[in-house]
């Protein structure tokens, strides 16, 4: 009993020491030397200064909501850290039952299972202290609360910027306004004077890794795929989530463009043979261990592209952040009404050649799963086999093998 | 004391006068935040949609993990039960709210549907951006209802409904008068049917029901005195178990009922004064700011004295879902008993319900409370 | 060798079946309870439906396991999901189905198939018990009757009492409430076929139900749910003769359209 719990008091020590990643780092190297998969090695070195910084604590470490636009955070020279994506690597190393279960205690086990685990995490002290909380409306209720919670919690700060439903200049100028006054407020509250210089590079480089998607989304239209949907729903996502205004973002969608550059030059796919494409929907997937990807390679389909990594905003512009920033909020086709959601997939559909579609439906999750329904009739109105796939990306207990294998296998038969 | 009415002729009497709407198209509405002063201003009859607890879930339109309110107005929608309605407004209060709104455009279009953006803060950036939003809302009715919306007739419609907010609020710290004396419960589905009956109808109901209540004595309660918060309630069944059980609410904060506007400033421009207002109302856990509701929430304990707190959602509700460890802890501060309470919009209140709110009041009785 | 014999085996979360099917039809079949060990009971109940055929294993060209245990069937040559194999035996026995509505042990499931039987679009209940053969298992239990007797009794009840929760457990402690309250439980039984009806039903509309309809699985034995469908669809409901083996007579017809194995 003594033991574990020296044994716990050591693991937690070790997690929230900033010289855990730095010396992470070279064993990392080390150990995955002979890996190829340079992408992912990048988004491990990544994932590893985030959070050497984060427990560093030696600039302000501004706890993030996903989607909220992390040009900000890095414009204004702060650490973000995003519980959510934590969350989602906490759970693909297997770790996220025991703080889920914590959170259950204060917690609806119908909220979403990522927000719950990072709750425990939280409550049980692992995750660096927020100076400040920076979150958006958007896209979906929990969050919101969530964040205002954990700011009460740490008794930091909250800043919100409240997207509006559709676009036109009053709602511009809504979003517009509200970043200003988010700059204006977080230096003052943290004691920093703003540099708009800084701000104008932060966009730029965001714009850089943009370009850099734009050419990755074109290549994946590729036959064979080239680019696992399983990886562009882990990690891939997660730098898009996280990485956009640094220079680490820049490296990433870089590297990655090269190699699915050679990849496609070479007609090398990511199956050994791929018989059908498919498209995923909603932003996660299930990040514990789980057989569903392994399901659709023996059925020779690729995951081809996921709905996540559709490029929706516009290039920013560097010498008017607050405007283009607030564009790329507006622009985002999960935030507002379904149309634009919908439209955006059937062009995906389109331009992936798919034969047929998943819709991922995470328990927690109302804004994405909720539109589940009419976006399957759009689809199967025009022919096209569409399954909505029930389950939780982050909580392992609430996910059902043998009804996910039913669903999948009964997918590819209706493909024929 | 012909005068006297009982609570059931009234509510007879209003339920006969919403089914004719005085004539006018219905609009139906949604959500608390809506100024229903623009459809009156409109010549149009506002109509808060409320389905029948007992009407089809729209289960196979909607996630299994949606909002059990928004399936049962979906399925409702799609049966053909609101094919009565010239036009419906939705607003963006939560997700739920706004999947509904696109389910509803997708299978069973209305003639006219708008949704309305409110914003989650309340500042002034969100203030004159809601006021856009409600210049848009009135320009799309006049539009579509070819009727023109002036200051004026805003205005007027302004002083009417501060008539009914008044009126209401009156009406609810009458409770416990009369013989019978009234009830929490018969308050709550008074104020369900006066959100689809024509203003004039339920402005004249109300007065006359103050007038009575205001010349009879308070009648003295034993019962626990609860406070009532949370989502939507699947009608007053909850509230009428607690009071079998030898409770009463004295104060709620709940939809829908008391959540409503008190005051809105006539003015020369009217379309402001009601976003100031309606953002500056007690506020849903849909906004932002959780502090404010839980300011209020503890003001209404202290200034009623309630013993207890009953916390209910519906389930899959995340604004309430979320903000639930919230209040829990300002009420642990003020050393108040909640108790949380999740229920499915069927309007029955199961055995494992009462049991819970029975021990509940047995705990109230230990605590001498 | 001119015998041209093929089987398809279906591991149910509650019972599995064997048939056995040559050119002309069903040759045998066998419906067992699944247990604990769903690989012991494939072989027992292959062995059993081939005893009944009166054929040798080694006479069966192909065998097509279905079923939540499909996966789990060494000797099968190929496995089919019970959504594809359903719509496939339902077809063979009604040839207008166009729905197919399979309530089985742990699932429930909605099926619209086209005139050749292949499957156009599915629904399934997720995750929980609730409405299917579990779930009245249990209800039967706590209204001290037995499984099979659940419908018959149902039918002798004018109106239904209303079940507010389909959720396995609360509704389980609803139905003892509902005796406790003396209310009687022919009327019990009735409300708990009209909360699963209706549950499918609402599944059931999503797909836009086209005649005709086919009830299988193991609950369409239950006389009182059939009714209740019927009077909700607005229409007659085909049940086969034994709804317990359309699965695995489904399997058996892929097995046979697809021709021997390759040896």
């Amino acid at each position: 009993m003594e033991n574990e719990r020296a044994r716990e008091k050591l693991i937690k020590w070790a997690v929230k020491s900033p010289l855990t990643y730095r010396l992470l780092r070279p064993v990392l190297d080390l150990l995955t030397r002979k890996n190829d998969n340079e992408p992912f090695k990048i988004w491990v070195r990544f994932l590893l200064d985030a959070m050497n910084n984060s427990y560093a604590r030696k600039q302000p470490v501004v706890w993030m909501s996903a989607f909220t636009p992390s040009e900000i955070a890095y414009g204004m020279g702060y650490v973000p850290f995003m519980p959510e994506i934590i969350a989602s690597v906490v759970t693909y190393l297997g770790k996220s039952k025991g703080p889920i279960a914590l959170a259950n205690a204060y917690a609806s086990s119908d909220l979403c299972s990522f927000h719950r685990c990072a709750l425990g995490l939280v409550m049980e002290d692992y995750l660096p202290k927020p100076d400040l909380i920076i979150s958006s409306s958007y896209l979906c209720e929990g969050a919101n609360k969530f964040f205002h919670y954990l700011a009460s919690y740490y008794r930091c700060p909250h800043l919100m910027v409240d997207a509006p439903y559709r676009g036109g200049s009053a709602a511009k100028k809504y979003v517009a306004d509200q970043l200003k006054e988010l700059v204006d407020k977080s230096s003052r509250l943290l004691g920093l004077v703003p540099d708009m210089s800084v701000m104008s590079q932060a966009l730029e480089l965001s714009n850089k890794a943009r370009a850099y998607i734009a050419e990755i989304n074109r290549l994946r239209r590729s036959r064979p795929s080239p680019f696992p949907g399983s990886e562009g729903l882990s990690y891939l996502a997660g730098m898009v989530f996280y990485s956009l205004g640094s220079k680490w973002g820049v490296d990433f969608f870089k590297t990655l463009h090269l190699s699915l550059e050679q990849k496609v030059a070479k007609g090398e796919g990511y199956l050994p043979e791929e018989k059908y494409r498919l498209l995923w929907l909603h932003h996660i997937r299930p990040y514990y261990k789980n057989e569903i990807f392994k399901i659709l390679e023996e059925k020779k389909a690729a995951v081809s592209f996921e709905e996540t990594n559709y490029l929706y905003w516009p290039a920013l512009e560097p010498s008017k952040p607050y405007e283009s920033l607030a564009d790329k909020i507006i622009s985002n086709i999960w935030a507002g009404s379904l149309e634009r959601r919908v439209h955006a997939i059937e062009e995906m559909v389109e331009e992936y050649d798919i034969d047929g579609v998943i819709h991922f439906s995470h328990w927690g999750c109302r804004q994405s799963c909720g539109g589940a329904a009419v976006v399957g009739d759009v689809l199967k109105q025009k022919g096209l086999p569409y399954i909505v796939l029930p389950g939780d990306g982050a909580d392992p207990d609430n996910f059902s093998p043998g009804q996910t294998r039913t669903r999948l296998e009964a997918l590819i038969e209706m493909l024929g | 004391m012909q005068d006297r009415l009982t609570f059931k002729e009234i509510l007879q009497d209003l339920a006969k006068a919403q089914a004719s709407g005085e004539g006018k198209p219905l609009v139906g509405w949604t959500c608390t935040y809506l100024p229903v002063e623009i459809l009156e201003a409109a010549g149009l009859q506002p109509y808060r949609i409320l389905p029948e607890p007992s009407s089809e879930k729209a289960d196979g339109y909607l996630d299994p993990n949606m909002c059990p309110l928004v399936k049962t107005n979906l399925g409702k929608a799609i049966t053909g039960g609101y094919s009565f309605l010239s036009g419906i407004i939705i607003l963006n209060t939560c997700d739920g709210m706004r999947r509904l709104y696109d389910a509803w455009r997708f299978y069973c279009p209305s003639p006219f549907s708008f949704l309305l953006d409110v914003p989650k803060t309340v500042t002034s950036l969100s203030v004159s951006y809601f006021k856009e939003r409600l210049k848009e809302l009135a320009t799309q009715v006049e539009k579509h209802f070819k009727v023109e919306i002036t200051t004026d007739s805003l205005n007027q419609a302004i002083e009417e409904a501060n008539l009914t907010r008044s009126l209401s609020r009156r009406l609810i710290s009458l409770q416990g008068r009369g013989a019978p004396p009234v009830k929490h419960s018969e308050l709550l589905d008074l104020l369900s049917l006066g959100s689809r009956t024509p203003r004039s109808v339920f402005n004249k109901a109300l007065e006359k029901m103050v007038r009575v209540l205001e010349g009879e004595p308070a009648g003295v309660s034993n019962a626990y005195r609860l406070l009532l918060t949370g989502s939507s309630l699947d009608g007053s069944a909850l509230v009428r178990l607690i009071e079998e059980l030898g409770g009463e609410v004295t104060i709620s904060d709940i939809c829908p009922g008391t959540r409503f506007v008190d005051y809105v400033e006539p003015s020369a421009d009217p379309l402001f004064s009601l976003s100031h207002a309606y953002l500056h109302k007690t506020a849903c856990a849909r906004m932002f700011d959780s502090e404010s509701r839980i300011s209020a929430l503890k003001e209404s304990l202290l200034k009623s004295k309630a013993q207890g707190v009953v916390y209910f959602s519906l389930k899959f509700c995340d604004p309430f879902l979320y903000e639930a460890p919230f209040l829990e802890e300002a009420l642990r501060e003020l050393d108040i008993p909640v108790l949380f309470l999740e229920g499915e919009y069927t309007g029955r209140v199961g055995g494992g319900v009462r049991t819970r709110v029975q021990a509940f009041l047995e705990m109230l009785e230990k605590n001498g409370k | 060798m001119g015998k041209r014999i093929y089987a398809g085996i279906d591991i149910g979360s509650l019972s599995s079946e064997a048939v056995i099917l040559g050119e002309n039809g069903i040759l045998g079949y066998s419906v067992r309870n699944t247990g604990a060990d769903p690989q012991r009971v494939a072989q027992e109940c292959m062995e059993e439906a081939l005893a009944r055929a009166n054929v040798a294993k080694e006479d069966v060209l192909s065998i097509v396991a279905t079923g939540y245990g499909r996966i789990r069937v060494p000797f099968a040559d190929r496995e089919i999901t019970e959504i594809t194999c359903h719509a496939k035996g339902a077809h063979f026995l009604f040839p207008e189905t166009r729905t197919v509505i399979d309530i089985g042990g742990q699932d429930s499931k909605v099926i619209t198939l086209d005139e050749r039987g292949a499957v156009t679009d599915f629904a399934m209940n997720d995750r929980c018990a609730a409405g299917t053969g579990r779930f009245l298992e249990v209800m039967a239990t706590a209204l001290e009757t037995k499984l099979s007797e659940l419908g018959q009794r149902s039918l002798e009840a004018k109106k239904g009492v209303p079940i507010s929760s389909m959720c396995t457990v609360f509704a389980e402690s609803e139905v003892i409430s509902l005796i406790a309250e003396g209310k009687r439980r022919e009327e019990i039984m009735r409300g708990l076929h009209e909360a699963i009806s209706s549950r499918v039903y609402r599944m059931a509309k999503k797909l836009r139900v086209k005649k005709e309809i086919t009830f299988t699985g193991g609950v369409a034995k239950n006389q009182g749910i059939v009714k209740v469908l019927e009077v909700l669809f607005k229409m007659p409901v085909n049940v086969p003769d034994e709804p317990q083996i359309v699965g695995a007579l489904g399997a058996a017809l892929y097995a046979r359209s697809a021709g021997p194995r390759a040896r």
